[in-house]
C-alpha cells in the first residue's frame, strides 16, 4: 500500500472511529512524522532499556556539568571563591574540600611551594591511624558478606526473574538498578571456590 | 577563681608584665617569646559565616574545655565584650589578646593563666581558638612546650578541624597547617642607629620571615622594637620552624646587634654618651611625653644601661616602663579616664617618678 501523501510505501496505518465513521490514514514513517502521529515503535523491550540507560547516563552528565557550574559554591555554608578573595577569610572547614583546586595554587605560594601539612596530628586521631581497623568517627566500616556458590546462583535466578517482571511491568528504573546488580555478581561469580566473599558499600540492595 | 591580681587590675597595671621581667636567653637583645596556635572546632562554622548564636555555643564550648583541662593553677575567665574599652586595651597592651579582639560587641572570650599571664586563650577572635604563650627572652623550645600540653589538654574536650592534608585548617590560608606561629620580640636600637637595621629587614624577608611593630601585625616598630616570625606554616613541622628560628636566625640576629651596640661604643662613645644621656635627661625633666616620644627615649636609655654608658638606673624598670606608659595603664593606674594632654601629663609624672 502507498502512502496517502506520497510515493513512499505506507507503514503507518491510524484508524480513527469519529461521529460513528471510520477514518483511515495510511502513511509513510516521514508523513506521519510531519502530521505528528505517533509511531509505535518495535524496538525490543530490550533496546529500549538500553537506550534508557544510556538516556539516565546523559542526565547524570548533564547535571554533574550543572553541578560543576555551581562549585564555585560550598555546599556547607555557602561560601563563594570570590567572597573568599575579597575577605581573604573562608567559611568553613568544608571551604578547603569544595575550593581545593584553587586553594592548592593560592598555598603554594603562601607558603614557599608547600601544598601538604607536615607535622602535629590531632592526639584522637593520630591514636585512630596507630590502630588499624578501629572505627573511624563517622565512617561506617564496610560489611562483609561471605556467599556460597549455590547462595550465588539462587539470587542470580532471583535477580533475573525481578528483572523480568520489572521490564514487564515497564519499571525501567528499577530495572537498570537490578540490571547493575547483576552484572556486579556476574563479574564477581565463575568462582571455583566453594565460598567467597565481598565488601558491600552502604544501600547496595542484596 | 584566682586570688592573684586581675590583669587589669589597677596592682597589675603598676607591677608591668612578667614577660618584660628581663629574664631567659639574651634578655639584652631578645625582650620576649611568644607561641601561638590556631583552631578551630569541626562541628561550627568559620566566624565569618557564624551567628550570634553560634558565637555564644563556641563560648560556652570552649569554656567548659577550659574548665575541665587544668590548663594552669589558676586560669581566669573573661567575656571580653562585657569589659569596658579601657580594660580591652589594657589587656591588649599586656600582649595578653590582638587589638582586632578588643574591637566590637559580639560575643568573645579570654582566658588566662594567673598569676604569671603566660598563657591566654582569645576565643572568637579571627579564628575559634588562638592560644598562646608569652615567655620573657629567647626561651621559644620552652614556650612551645607549654603550649603544646596546653593544646593537648584542650583536645580531649573539642573535635578540632583537621585534614590530613592541609593540617589544622584556620579562617585564613596563611596559617593552615601547623597554623602555629612563633615570634621574638627583639630591642635593636644600635642596628637602627647604625642604619643596618635595613639589612635585618631585607633578610628577613628573604628568609620568609616578618618582620613586625611592638604590637604585632599592622603596628609601627616604636621604641625600636621589632618582632620576627615565621610566615610559613605549611610543609614543615613545628620543630622545624622552631630550631630555625630559636637557633639558627634569631641568634645570629642578636650577634649583629651585640657588634652594633660594641661598635658604636668604641668608635662613636661621644656620640653614643650623649644619645642616651641627652635621652635619661629628657625623660627626668619633661612634664608632656606623647607614646612614641617616651618609647624613643626609653629606647635609647636602655640601650645605655646595657652599654654602660648610664649608670644607677635599672635595666628592668625602663624595660617595664614600655608597658606602664601606655594610655590604658596610665588610666588604669590613675582610676579614671583622661584625655589625651591628661595622659600625656601622667606618662611623664610616672616616667619621672620610676627614673628619679
Amino acid at each position: 500500500m502507498k502512502c496517502d501523501r506520497c510515493e513512499s510505501e505506507a507503514t503507518v496505518h491510524e484508524v480513527t472511529i469519529k461521529s460513528g465513521r471510520r477514518h483511515e490514514k495510511h502513511l509513510c514513517e516521514r508523513c506521519a512524522r510531519e502530521q505528528k502521529i505517533p509511531i509505535a515503535s518495535n524496538t525490543p523491550l530490550t533496546d529500549l532499556l538500553t537506550q534508557y540507560v544510556s538516556l539516565q547516563a546523559a542526565a547524570k552528565e548533564a547535571k554533574g556539568q550543572a553541578i560543576a557550574a555551581t562549585s564555585d559554591m560550598c555546599p556547607a555554608c555557602g561560601m563563594t571563591f570570590a567572597s573568599f578573595r575579597q575577605s581573604e577569610k573562608l567559611g568553613c572547614m568544608h571551604c578547603y574540600s569544595t575550593f581545593e583546586g584553587q586553594l592548592s595554587k593560592l598555598l603554594e605560594r603562601l607558603h614557599d611551594g608547600a601544598t601538604h601539612h607536615v607535622g602535629k596530628t590531632p592526639r584522637r586521631l593520630a591514636a585512630c591511624a596507630a590502630t588499624p581497623g578501629e572505627e573511624r568517627a563517622g565512617q561506617k566500616p564496610p560489611r562483609v558478606v561471605v556467599l556460597t556458590a549455590a547462595q550465588l546462583q539462587r539470587r542470580v535466578g532471583n535477580l533475573k526473574k525481578k528483572l523480568d517482571e520489572a521490564v514487564t511491568l515497564e519499571q525501567y528504573e528499577k530495572a537498570a538498578q537490578i540490571r547493575d546488580e547483576l552484572l556486579k555478581l556476574q563479574k564477581l561469580s565463575a568462582p571455583s571456590l566453594p565460598g567467597w566473599s565481598t565488601q558491600e558499600g552502604e544501600g547496595s540492595g542484596l | 577563681m584566682s586570688e592573684a591580681a586581675t590583669p587589669w587590675s589597677t596592682d597589675s597595671a603598676r607591677r608591668g608584665a612578667e614577660w618584660l621581667t628581663s629574664q631567659g636567653a639574651e634578655p639584652d637583645v631578645v625582650i620576649s617569646s611568644r607561641v601561638r596556635l590556631a583552631r578551630n572546632i569541626r562541628q561550627l562554622p568559620f566566624l565569618v559565616r557564624c551567628s550570634e548564636a553560634q558565637r555564644e555555643q563556641l563560648l560556652t564550648l570552649v569554656r567548659g574545655a577550659v574548665a575541665q583541662s587544668q590548663l594552669a593553677v589558676h586560669v581566669l575567665w573573661v567575656d571580653v565584650h562585657r569589659l569596658s574599652t579601657i580594660e580591652r586595651m589594657l589587656l591588649v597592651e599586656r600582649h595578653l589578646m590582638s587589638k582586632e579582639h578588643a574591637k566590637g560587641d559580639l560575643p568573645r572570650g579570654l582566658a588566662v593563666s594567673l598569676p604569671d599571664e603566660r598563657l591566654s586563650l582569645m576565643v572568637n577572635e579571627e579564628d575559634h581558638l588562638r592560644l598562646q604563650v608569652l615567655r620573657s627572652g629567647l626561651a621559644l623550645s620552652d614556650a612551645f612546650k607549654q603550649l603544646d600540653e596546653a593544646d593537648d589538654k584542650l583536645e580531649q574536650h573539642l573535635d578540632y578541624a583537621y585534614s590530613p592534608r592541609f593540617g589544622y585548617l584556620t579562617a585564613c590560608p596563611t596559617n593552615v597547617g601547623t597554623a602555629s606561629r612563633m615570634s621574638v620580640m627583639l630591642h635593636l636600637p644600635a642596628l637602627r642607629l647604625t642604619g643596618e637595621i635595613e639589612k635585618v629587614k631585607r633578610a628577613a624577608k628573604d628568609m620568609g620571615l616578618a618582620l613586625r611593630g611592638f604590637y604585632g601585625e599592622g603596628s609601627e616598630a616604636t621604641g625600636d622594637l621589632y618582632q620576627i616570625s615565621n610566615q610559613v606554616t605549611l610543609g614543615k613541622p613545628e620543630s622545624v620552624f622552631l630550631h630555625e628560628l630559636e637557633h639558627e636566625i634569631i641568634p645570629k640576629v642578636v650577634q649583629y646587634e651585640r657588634m652594633a651596640r660594641t661598635a658604636l661604643v668604641d668608635k662613636r662613645r661621644r656620640y653614643t654618651e650623649d644619645a642616651c644621656c641627652r635621652a635619661l635627661g629628657v625623660l627626668r625633666s619633661a612634664r608632656l611625653l606623647t607614646p612614641d616620644e617616651t618609647m624613643g627615649l626609653l629606647s635609647l636609655v636602655r640601650l645605655g644601661v646595657l652599654s654602660g654608658v648610664i649608670e644607677g638606673v635599672s635595666e628592668q624598670t625602663v624595660t617595664q616602663l614600655w608597658v606602664q606608659v601606655q594610655q590604658a595603664h596610665l588610666q588604669r593606674v590613675a582610676g579614671c579616664e583622661l584625655d589625651q594632654q591628661k595622659r600625656r601629663e601622667r606618662r611623664a609624672d610616672v616616667v619621672r617618678e620610676r627614673l628619679k
